[in-house]
């Protein structure tokens, strides 16, 4: 079972090289119980995310998901993206359906209780710094 | 079907020492459970064969729902004693379920299970992780080959000649579980025991006896009531119950029971003594605590400190993980009114020389607040005799109940400390303006105390106690020993903390490149080896020692065997080959 959860494409997503992009908005959190940290970048151009920027302090699971979400949101708009986002997190906590064929190598990480956490640390820090780039329309008449 | 139980209680119990199977498991005699076990499964009828102490392990059989047969030759093997116990057999019976008395976690369930594959004919053999295991049944058919079995090869001859015959039923662990040595004997009194489970984070959290879950149950049972306020039998019952669990207590650490403060855990009784002793401080006043210190100790006093002006100092680590005293002239000084350390390591394993540091600390006058959670399932303590002025446990890491911690403290001192929490039963004299705390220890337990808990850390403790910790403590050693060797030839491999067995728990934390510790971590876990990953609540020690992914950590008790290290061992060099 184990075997699968660190299955060939999550070890290739995390072999993959931490990439920063200079000047662009960064987000980085932790994971309280593992000390996982992960940095996600974001660079939007025309409206749409131009690049993404991951670097992690993490394991292998956090490093690949970092990787995994670089490749899977570059080019959609930052609503596309927090629906990946989102939709990732309803896979991996709620046994909802993947929402990119690549998320699926992700798929055992949910018997795995305590190790939720770690694929969705980067998930956390670019749905962070999407709202920081826009933040939600406050409803009429709400005071600001 | 008439399905017949020969269970095979002739044997001397050599490694035992003699006498094994009388001796108890779950409070009751190993030879005692097997019939017990035999007779609730519906097996008729059920024939013991005896032989070493035939006497007394005939006593401790139910009078007239057994058969005996003694089997003289006793000590010429097994094969005589099943031979004998087959022959006793009605006429009638369909087939023997061969049993061992020495396999005490195997029950009614297993028994049924085996029979319930039994289809009139052939063998059935139970199967746990790949392994064959006891008890076997035989079908009438094989009474004739029994019969002519000698020496000690029993009836296992029987199964290599008739493979093609044999039906395997999967079941758990207890099947390949039999009692050699006073160590597996130990390990029976552990039900979450059992082969196949390699239970290496005994730091965390240490297995329950069975005579602590007994304890618990029987006073929950029996004189479930709060203390210190009925009047009625079961109160006065539970009374005495709470009252002999802090005399227990005492016992362990040679304290007076009046020393004895129960709390929710160590970490409430570290916070505890925090409060208190930094309700009696002033700005400036110094703390001197250590890099090897858990959270739990380091934390209450960083939150006094941030409160009251209080400075911290911190003793450093030597680079294999012990405290390194050299400079604890520097250290300690007139302006010192606390040090806090930790008695060892979770981390590094490292047993602190307290003595050395209590006599810095007194001779300023100094309070010394030690940390035992993790020297205490090792083994009885003399908590003064040490130096400690106060001293903290919990429950859980001594084979004891979650939900329960102590705080020991010198008579004198924690009459000068006040209370921390308020509410019944800690107060004497209540009217509109106020109150008088009770003496310790009940000043420093207000509201129900963990009663239950109690009842169930005194059983451990009190069984901990009558252990021969000379033998253990060599146990352990030798297998930390062999964890150290074993992870010094695997390729990357860093241990961290003392290169050596010396002043140090069985205890082993090691890093392996190329490989974050949660992964490997869970690809032993996957193997059936439970470690710990990450930082342990001691990051300040991590960030000193570069570890800032943290690290693997190993932790033994007084249960763990050889197999769980090879295991340990074996899991690793697969995670690695995994893993890189």
């Amino acid at each position: 079972m184990t075997e699968a959860l660190y299955n060939a494409e999550i070890k290739r997503l995390a072999a993959a090289a931490d990439r920063r992009i200079a000047g662009a908005d960064s987000v980085t959190l932790d994971t309280p119980l593992c000390g996982d940290r992960a940095t996600i970048e974001v660079a939007i151009a025309d409206g749409r995310i131009a690049a993404i920027g991951h670097a992690v302090k993490g394991c292998m699971l956090c490093k690949a998901a970092a990787a995994a979400l670089a490749e899977t949101v570059t080019g959609l708009t930052p609503e596309q993206a927090l629906a990946v986002a989102a939709g990732f997190r309803h896979m991996i906590a709620e046994n909802g359906p993947a929402p990119a064929p690549l998320f699926e190598h992700f798929l055992p990480v949910r018997a795995y209780r305590s190790r939720q956490a770690c694929v969705l640390l980067p998930f956390h820090a670019l749905e962070t710094a999407l709202e920081r780039e826009s933040p939600p329309t406050p409803p009429a008449g709400t005071a600001s | 079907m008439r399905i017949a139980a020969v269970i095979l209680a002739a044997g001397r119990g050599e490694r035992m020492g003699g006498g094994k199977l009388l001796a108890e498991v779950a409070g009751r005699p190993m030879v005692a459970l097997a019939v017990e076990a035999a007779l609730a499964a519906g097996l008729d009828p059920v024939v013991v064969v005896t032989g070493w102490q035939a006497e007394a392990v005939e006593r401790v059989l139910p009078a007239g729902r057994v058969s005996v047969v003694r089997n003289p030759d006793f000590a010429a093997g097994m094969a005589g004693s099943l031979v004998r116990g087959v022959a006793a057999l009605p006429a009638d019976a369909d087939a023997a379920m061969v049993m061992l008395a020495d396999m005490p976690q195997v029950g009614a369930d297993h028994l049924r299970r085996i029979a319930g594959a039994f289809t009139g004919r052939g063998i059935v053999v139970p199967v746990s992780g790949g392994r064959r295991g006891n008890p076997v049944l035989f079908a009438r058919s094989f009474f004739a080959e029994i019969a002519g079995l000698s020496g000690d090869r029993g009836a296992r001859s029987l199964l290599a000649a008739h493979a093609g015959e044999i039906r395997e039923v999967a079941t758990d662990g207890a099947v390949l579980f039999d009692v050699d040595t006073p160590l597996d004997h130990l390990r029976a009194r552990f039900p979450a025991l059992s082969p196949g489970r390699h239970l290496l984070d005994n730091a965390a959290m240490a297995q329950v006896p069975d005579l602590v879950l007994d304890a618990m149950r029987a006073h929950d049972c029996g004189p479930r009531a709060n203390v210190r306020r009925g009047l009625h039998g079961p109160a006065q019952k539970a009374d005495a119950a709470f009252d002999n669990a802090r005399i227990a207590v005492a016992r362990f650490l040679a304290a007076d029971p009046a020393e004895v403060v129960f709390t929710s855990g160590c970490t409430a009784s570290l916070n505890l003594a925090a409060r208190a002793l930094a309700a009696t401080l002033a700005p400036g006043d110094e703390v001197v605590t250590s890099l090897l210190e858990h959270h739990s100790s380091l934390l209450p006093w960083l939150a006094a400190a941030a409160e009251r002006g209080l400075i911290i100092r911190r003793i450093p680590a030597t680079a294999d993980g012990r405290l390194d005293l050299s400079g604890l002239p520097d250290l300690i000084g007139p302006r010192t009114r606390v040090v806090a350390v930790t008695l060892a390591s979770n981390v590094t394993g490292a047993i602190t020389d307290l003595p050395v540091v209590a006599a810095a600390a007194h001779a300023f006058g100094a309070t010394v607040v030690v940390d035992a959670a993790q020297r205490v399932p090792h083994g009885p303590l003399d908590a003064a005799g040490l130096g400690a002025d106060l001293l903290a446990f919990s429950g859980h890491k001594a084979f004891g109940p979650t939900g329960i911690g102590v705080l020991w403290g010198r008579r004198a001192l924690l009459a000068r400390l006040g209370p921390q929490s308020f509410g019944g039963g800690m107060a004497g004299r209540v009217d509109g303006d106020g109150f008088e705390a009770l003496p310790p220890p009940a000043r420093f337990e207000a509201g129900t105390p963990p009663i239950t808990q109690a009842v169930g850390l005194a059983a451990a403790l009190d069984w901990m106690a009558d252990l021969d910790w000379a033998a253990i403590g060599a146990h352990e050693a030798a297998l930390t020993a062999r964890l150290l060797a074993g992870l010094a030839d695997v390729a990357g491999v860093a241990t961290i903390g003392p290169p050596d067995c010396r002043a140090r728990l069985p205890l082993v934390s090691f890093t392996v490149a190329g490989c974050h510790p949660h992964d490997v971590a869970q690809v032993l876990a996957g193997r059936g080896v439970a470690v710990r990953a990450g930082h342990h609540c001691a990051r300040p020690l991590a960030d000193r020692l570069g570890l800032a992914e943290g690290t693997v950590r190993a932790s033994l008790a007084l249960y763990n065997d050889a197999a769980d290290v090879d295991a340990l061992l074996a899991a690793l060099a697969e995670a690695v080959e995994m893993l890189r």
